[in-house]
Formats: C-alpha cells, structure tokens, sequence
C-alpha cells in the first residue's frame, strides 16, 4: 500500500483533515521488520556489553557512593537520547533501553549497599524504576521499568494482603501521569499504549539486572528477585492483552472515538487486573488471550511469544506427574476435537446464512 | 514508495496523527482503514485459522501422548489400528477435498503427526529392533509425497525438523566418531554438529542447483541455510582450540551466501540472518581472544561494545546497498527492455 493510497482510504472516509503533504518527501523507514528485529537484537548483545563495560571499569569508583552518581548518569542518557528522536530502525529505541535497565539496575545495586537487603530497598528499587519510567519518554522503557517496579513492588509485599490494590493504584498513578504528560499522544492513542506496554517480556533483563547485582554484592542469589522479575514480565504481557482486548472490544462495540477515551485506561488495566487474572486464569487460557491480543494489536513479538510459551507449557504439562498420561492426551485431543468442531460448526452456519441471502435475492 | 511493511505503516499514521491531519477520535478507524490493526474481516479469518489449525495440532499431540501411554490391556491389532484410522480418514479427507483448501491441509497436519505415531506403536509393539533415527527417517520418507503434493510451507518445514532430527539420532547411534578421523574437522564436536553442517549445505546448494518449484527452492534455501549460520556460530562458541577454524569456515559460508543471494538468488531474509551470522561470530571470536586470560578493568568489554554496535551499523548500510543495487540493476535492466 502507498502512502497515497492510504490517504485515499482516509479521505474516502472522512477522517483526513487539511491539505495533503509531499508524500514523497517523508522520509518512510524502508528497513523489513526482520532487519529491524536483527537490529534490535544486535542492540542488545551491544549493550549488554556495554553495561558490562561500564560496572567493570567504574567497579572501584562503585565501592562508594559513586554508584549513585553513575545509575543516574546512565538514566538520565538514556532519557536524552530518547528525546533525540528520528529513529527509523528502532537501534536507539532498544538501546535506550539496555542503557535505561543498566542505570536502573547500578542504582539498585546503589540501594541495595546503602539500606541492606530488606523490604525496603525494594519498595526504593520499585520508586527508582518509577521515577525512570517517568524520565524516559519512549514505550519500550516506560512499559520495561514500570513492569520491574511492579516486580519489586510484589517481591517486597509478597505476604502482604491487599497487594493487588496498591498495584491498582500505582497504575492509576501512571496512567494520569501519562495523560497529563502528552495530551497530543490522545491522537496516536494506538501508538500509545501500544509502544507503552509492548516491551513488557523483556522485563526478563530486569531479573538478569538483579541477578547481577546480587553477584557483584556477593550474595545468595534470591529466588523472590528472579521469581518477581519474571512476574513481572507475564504481568506485562497480560497487561498487554488486557489495554488491546479493551481498545478492540471499545471499538467494534463504540467506533473509534469511544476507543480512544479507554485507551488511556490502559495501564490500569494493566497492572490492576491483569495481576489478579495471571493468579487465578489457567495458564493455556492466558496463552490464548496473548495470542488473540498480539493479532489485534498486530504485534508480531508479543504473538511469537504467546507461542513460544504456550509450546513450554505444553513441554512442561507433559512432563508433570500430576495427572496420568492417557488423561492428559485425551484431554488435550479432546480440545483439539472442539476447536475443529467450532470450527465446522461456524462454516456450516456461514455457508447457511449465505444460501438464505441467495434465495432471499 | 510501497508500504507494505506493517511497522512503517503505523509510523506513516502516526506521523499525520502528529501533525493534525487526524482528528484524537479518528486514529482507531484510520489504523483499521489502512491495515494497521485488524477489521472485522481480518478478524474472521484468523479466528477461523486459530480454531482449524490450533484444533489439529491440539488432536494431533493429544493423539501422541495418547499412544505414548502403551495401553496394556489394549490388544496389538485394535492399538494399530486406532492409530492407523488417524492417519488414514485425514489423509482421505484432505485427498477427497483437494489439498489447495484449508481443512485439508489441517487434515494433513493430522495425518503427518500420526505416521510418527505409528511408526513408533509399531516398533514398540513389535520389538522390531528399529533405531530411533530409523523412525524419524521413516516418518520423513513416507511423508514427502504428501509435503510434494500439498505445497504447504508449514508441512515442509515439520518435515525439514524431522529430518534433522533423524540425522542427529543417526550419528550418534551410528557414527559417533563419524569424520573424527579426519584433521579437518575435529572443530565440530559433537560430531552430529558436521552433519547437520554438510547435511544442510548440501540441501542448500541442491536447493540452488535444481529446478526445484520456487516456493519449495526458496523455502529450503532459507531453512537449510539459516540452520548451516547458527550452527557455524554454535561451532564458533564451543569449538574447544578450534574456534579460529570455526570462524574461518564461517566466514567462507558468509562470503558465499552473500555473493550467491545478492548476485543470483536475492533473498534479504538470508542475507539478513547472514549479516547477523558475521556479527556474532566476529564479536564471539574476539571475546574468546579478549577474555582468554579473564576479565580485568572491563575494557575488553568496551571494546566488544564498540565492534558490536560498529558491525551492526555496517550490516545495515551494506543491506541497504544491496537493496539500493538491486534497484538501479532492475531500472537499468527496465530500460534496456
């Protein structure tokens, strides 16, 4: 499709305003997406690195309170560079990010030398990634730290009741932040929550951060740091489905217009909901919704993912001693089963309804 | 210019939302209108995908964790001939309706999923004395008349993995010390790793000689060859006192895909995964040589950054000039004509 086209469509529609621009003279990326995810992959071993690099070389200046200084020089670099702009690859978006997570995982380590180990470097930890979050325009990271701080925030108060609601109001807080930030993004409203929340999986690297702390500190590594980096990696994508499923729901249901009043909601039902949805949905049903999100959001990684997870978990069920093996093929073939005759079922019925509109011509 | 990639469509969108040429309530419908996220059409057709297809591989793994179950109080004849009724009623079904269609084709994915099953009941039934990789291989070869006849890229790449799977079973059941006797490479051990290596090449280079149909050509160019670029670099990580060997022998299937699918068979996919071949091995190599005697001031990293960051900004500009080349080489050859 050309971009001529493509103004044709919204003209024909009614939803163009003003004069049409030089298209020629846009400057359109031309890189595939595969290049791109080759480039964004390559950023990240680059990165990696680089941070890598910079806690070697600055190790002794991190012995004292240098760490500080040199967490938030990283994030406030990554910041600028994410104002710098006029990334058409996506190189500088994912090396934002690498360079983001390595200052937030520095000041971590800041935070874990200065209060100790305990409740409250996490809660400090959580209110750094915030704080970062908040500095960083650019999706990837804000969706990347607030999914750590939300990690954080769960380790720190895994045994504390009501945990769900405080969650619930951190992102109400993020979400007012975020639209009192940029009303102007209200008109790219997919752009928004779609680039907000679309770097969630890789909160992964926010436990690899931990994990790496933990070892320049020469400690017991905890199991609560890697179990709540992953959380907080499954929340996000959840999160995900959930700002997706309410954009599309909103606008079959209501149009665009409607769409994009709950479009700000998003990260409310990110990191409210969903956290409640990812304790108590099975996990195949999570997997499904991922997927049926990702095609809606046409979000080739997220999709990729849901795959790849639904297949570990697949892998993982068959190896579980929980249930005998003949329950679990007859279970998962009589899935199959259903699926295919849904399936017929609405051919049948699509079949039908197009023999009645013939007779009634 | 053509947008046809979905990422710079979006950009293109957001662009005019940007710049007032869209109004706050219409960016939803326009993303619609132009194909950025899905309609109602779209909408209809994946769901219908999602329940065929995720409905046969679902039947089709709950069928095989259903023979895994070694029934005992089943008799020998009803066990085969419940998994033989699996192959046999898709397989007619998918040659009664035609393989072009999507039923079909789901059907097939059936069918090919419970040959392996078969295969498997019977030498466990039998005590045949069957190797493993005499399964795989057996599932491969009795399968590739319907991956010839179904034109189904998915089918073919299954089978592809069976095959692979086949060759690794086969060498180290067979042939551990296959090829070991040989100077030239003992750089690739375990010694599946060479044949999966001279396999593929191999179907890469067949892949480029014959005149197989261009779907399939092209296919198998891009599975075997992808396969042939990361094992090179898995050779390149492990290879123990070998790894400068390794990367020679990268960097000779680096030149040649390069100059083969820029030259003669364009394919940026490939020369995309090349690119990212040459970058990893190339940082791989110097990390081994930086970090032999361990890390000490986190310079060595630094300078790995560097020549990472460095390759891929020269990745990127040699692809574009390829994609440039083959523009001026189609106008030029536009003009003559």
């Amino acid at each position: 499709m050309s971009p001529q086209e493509m103004v044709a469509r919204l003209q024909a529609a009614g939803v163009w305003r003003g004069e049409v621009p030089a298209l020629e003279a846009t400057g359109l990326p031309t890189l595939p997406w595969y290049l791109r995810a080759m480039l964004g992959v390559l950023a990240w071993l680059g990165g990696l690195l680089l941070l890598g690099a910079v806690l070697g070389l600055w190790a002794a200046f991190m012995e004292g309170q240098g760490a500080w200084v040199l967490g938030g020089l990283l994030v406030a670099a990554a910041a600028a560079l994410a104002r710098l702009g006029g990334d058409r690859s996506g190189f500088i978006g994912q090396a934002v990010a690498v360079i983001s997570l390595a200052g937030q995982g520095v000041l971590a380590f800041a935070a874990t030398r200065t209060f100790g180990t305990k409740i409250e470097t996490l809660w400090m930890i959580a209110l750094i990634c915030l704080i970062a979050a908040m500095a960083t325009p650019g999706g990837m990271i804000r969706t990347l730290t607030i999914a750590a701080a939300c990690g954080s925030v769960l380790a720190a108060g895994a045994q504390t009741p009501g945990m769900i609601l405080l969650l619930g109001v951190l992102a109400v807080g993020v979400a007012l932040f975020w639209r009192l930030e940029a009303p102007a993004a209200a008109a790219g409203g997919d752009e928004l929550w779609r680039s907000t929340l679309q770097g969630a999986y890789l909160a992964i690297a926010v436990a690899a951060t931990a994990w790496m702390v933990l070892t320049l500190e020469k400690q017991a590594i905890s199991a609560t740091y890697i179990t709540s980096g992953w959380l907080g990696s499954f929340q996000g994508l959840l999160a995900l489905a959930a700002a997706i499923t309410a954009e599309q729901a909103a606008r079959q249901w209501r149009g665009g217009a409607a769409a994009n009043r709950v479009v700000w909601l998003a990260p409310v039902l990110a990191f409210g909901t969903t956290a409640i949805l990812a304790w108590y949905l099975p996990t195949v049903i999570c997997m499904v919704w991922l997927a049926l999100a990702a095609f809606a959001g046409a979000h080739r990684p997220l999709w990729l993912l849901s795959l790849v997870l639904a297949g570990v978990h697949l892998w993982g069920w068959y190896y579980s001693l929980s249930q005998p093996l003949w329950l679990k093929g007859a279970s998962l073939a009589a899935v199959g089963a259903v699926m295919l005759g849904l399936r017929g079922l609405w051919v049948i019925r699509r079949r039908s309804a197009g023999a009645g509109s013939e007779v009634a011509q | 210019m053509w947008l046809n990639d979905l990422e710079a469509r979006r950009q293109q969108l957001a662009t005019w939302a940007h710049q007032g040429h869209l109004a706050a309530g219409d960016y939803s419908l326009a993303a619609t209108l132009v194909g950025v996220t899905p309609g109602r059409d779209h909408w209809r057709s994946a769901l219908d995908r999602l329940l065929l297809m995720g409905g046969a591989v679902a039947l089709a793994v709950g069928l095989l964790f259903m023979i895994a179950f070694n029934w005992q109080a089943l008799p020998r004849l009803v066990k085969l001939g419940l998994v033989e009724l699996a192959v046999f009623v898709p397989a007619g079904y998918a040659v009664w309706r035609g393989l072009a269609l999507g039923a079909a084709r789901a059907a097939l994915l059936l069918a090919t999923f419970s040959v392996g099953g078969l295969l498997a009941l019977f030498g466990q039934t039998y005590q045949t004395g069957a190797d493993p990789w005499q399964l795989f291989a057996g599932w491969a070869a009795l399968c590739l008349p319907w991956l010839l006849a179904a034109r189904w890229p998915p089918l073919t790449a299954l089978l592809w993995v069976v095959a692979n799977v086949g060759l690794v079973l086969w060498t180290t059941e067979m042939a551990p010390d296959w090829g070991m006797s040989l100077a030239v490479l003992p750089l690739f051990r375990p010694p599946w790793l060479q044949t999966l290596v001279l396999c593929n090449l191999l179907a890469w280079l067949l892949a480029l000689a014959r005149p197989l149909e261009p779907w399939l050509g092209a296919l198998l160019r891009r599975l075997s060859g992808s396969t042939v670029l990361a094992l090179l670099c898995w050779a390149v990580m492990t290879a123990k006192h070998y790894h400068g060997a390794a990367y020679l022998l990268l960097l000779a299937v680096v030149a040649l895909f390069g100059a083969v699918h820029t030259l003669a068979k364009r394919d940026l996919p490939l020369l995309g995964l090349t690119a990212l071949a040459l970058v990893v091995g190339t940082v791989t190599i110097a990390a081994h040589g930086l970090l032999s005697g361990g890390l000490n001031t986190g310079g060595e990293l630094l300078l790995l950054a560097i020549l990472t960051l460095t390759l891929s900004g020269g990745a990127v500009a040699v692809l574009r000039a390829v994609q440039r080349f083959w523009q001026r080489r189609d106008a030029g050859q536009g003009a003559q004509a």
